[in-house]
């Protein structure tokens, strides 16, 4: 069975919040990267110097 | 492997991402602009605190959410090969998500775990390269399995020794569900002590090619493009071929068995899985050079254990010359010398005749070789992947086996693609 999540969901989760737009969207098709990202997907902005690295064991 | 960053600035990127046709944007630490919310008015935006946190939180809530089946793999060297042959083993039962590319960590892991929809098992590699990764992982995975394939050397300079390796690998025990099973690999020295040490504590499977282990494999036969063994499971034997040549391989596949064995798996299926496991592009891959030459393409990562491994798989080929073209290892920190001289020990105790070497520490590798008998004039430095493109293009004959190993920033996969 499968469980969608949806932006209500992150906003609990996260505590955060909700700028504009539909909190009941559903939370699926992510992607991190500007340059590949596409049409009708979200856009998750990392960001920090933590993740400037380049292997884990 | 894990994440590699491309942009510290991932939040200030919004406004290119809904040009591009997001429809949403999760964002930190960054004002959004008026004008960008006119622009866009139908684009959701959230804003957190921090996004991988933001990530991490949901993740777990989503794990949540499911009552599957969840199998935790790290280790310092065979994550990805372990997780996709047991991926393949655990498919013959449940429809299986596992970890794609390197997406074994803190930003990867969560977003596998997000991905899931109607799986019935999902199969989570785990990587770090500091203490407190794997808790953070392991707690969002609540594994009922939990997989250490080896303690070894890989990236030793950043945690200072063995003991402080196996010491953040076992923080895979924190998110172990209270009734899961940690599986190790018997074989290797810190998980067999920290076996007798803990037994009594954890519920153990163990899994190895010496006597004692849960699963047992025995009379390993290693060939080029696979591997047999007779597996002893419960007293009872079982002829396992592993589609993948390389005795490393053979102990994957006996932890799928140990994973199959938990979860009643019947026996005859999990053997399927592990005949028809594929590998990861770039790991032992065999190919074939313009001239007919054997490729081993293993270029995707390199430390101590995996380089021994990989040169005993060539070791024991037939081929009338085997040629090792090795580069760096790289955060070995002050154990980088003392590892290169080490692989210099193997490359001449597999009597490779010839050896290419690139990068800088590598000059140890080739000056121990030298030291254990192999010939100068069999040895080569080179500065870059040009001129070893060059020396195997004037070198290599058709019956010649020829190794590729290095960290992946070192890019063999140029001098892959140069010969293949």
């Amino acid at each position: 069975m499968e469980y969608k999540i949806i932006v209500k969901d992150l906003i609990r989760e996260s505590k955060g919040k909700l700028i504009q737009g539909d909190e009941n969207l559903v939370f699926e098709n992510l992607c991190k990267d500007t340059r590949i990202i596409k049409l009708g997907q979200i856009y998750l902005g990392f960001q920090g110097e933590k993740f400037n690295r380049k292997y884990t064991i | 492997m894990a994440f590699k960053v491309k942009s510290l600035i991932g939040s200030t990127l919004y406004e290119q991402a809904l040009e591009k046709g997001a429809i949403a944007c999760v964002l930190q630490g960054v004002e959004v602009k008026h004008e960008v919310l006119v622009k866009y008015p139908n684009a959701t935006i959230v804003l957190v605190e921090n996004v991988v946190k933001a990530m991490q939180q949901l993740a777990s809530y989503k794990r949540s959410l499911y009552h599957i089946p969840v199998v935790a793999i790290t280790g310092s060297v065979g994550k990805t090969s372990t997780k996709d042959m047991v991926a393949s083993v655990l498919s013959q039962k449940y429809k299986v998500l596992k970890t794609q590319g390197n997406y074994n960590n803190e930003i990867g892991l969560p977003l596998t775990v997000l991905g899931l929809k109607d799986e019935e098992a999902m199969v989570l590699e785990m990587g770090m390269n500091s203490f407190g990764e794997i808790s953070i992982l392991t707690n969002i995975a609540k594994p009922d399995i939990a997989v250490i394939t080896n303690i070894g050397t890989a990236h030793i300079g950043m945690l200072g020794s063995r003991q402080n390796i196996l010491k953040a690998k076992l923080e895979i025990l924190e998110g172990l569900n209270s009734q899961g099973t940690i599986i190790i690999n018997y074989d290797n020295d810190l998980l067999y002590e920290w076996y007798h040490q803990e037994k009594e504590h954890y519920q153990v499977m163990t899994y190895g090619l010496e006597d004692g282990s849960d699963i047992v494999g025995k009379d390993v036969i290693l060939e080029e493009n696979g591997s047999r063994c007779e597996a002893i499971i419960n007293g009872h034997k079982y002829e396992v071929r592993i589609p993948v040549g390389g005795e490393h391989f053979v102990s994957n596949s006996l932890c799928a068995l140990a994973v199959a064995t938990v979860l009643h798996i019947p026996m005859e299926n999990a053997l399927k899985g592990i005949e028809e496991f594929k590998l990861t592009q770039k790991r032992m891959e065999i190919k074939k050079a313009k001239n007919g030459a054997t490729i081993v393409n293993d270029c995707y990562n390199a430390n101590y254990d995996s380089m021994k491994a990989a040169l005993d798989y060539v070791g024991k080929l037939p081929n009338k010359r085997k040629i090792a073209v090795l580069g760096d290892m790289l955060e070995l920190g002050e154990y980088s010398k003392e590892l290169h001289q080490r692989v210099g020990k193997e490359v001449a105790k597999n009597q490779i005749d010839l050896l290419i070497c690139v990068g800088k520490e590598v000059a140890y590798m080739a000056e121990q070789a030298i030291e254990d008998g192999m010939a100068k004039d069999t040895i080569f430095l080179c500065n870059n992947n040009e001129e070893a493109i060059k020396l195997l293009q004037q070198e290599l004959q058709p019956e010649d086996v020829v190794l590729l190993k290095a960290s992946n920033s070192l890019n063999f996969t140029q001098i892959c693609e140069a010969i293949v």
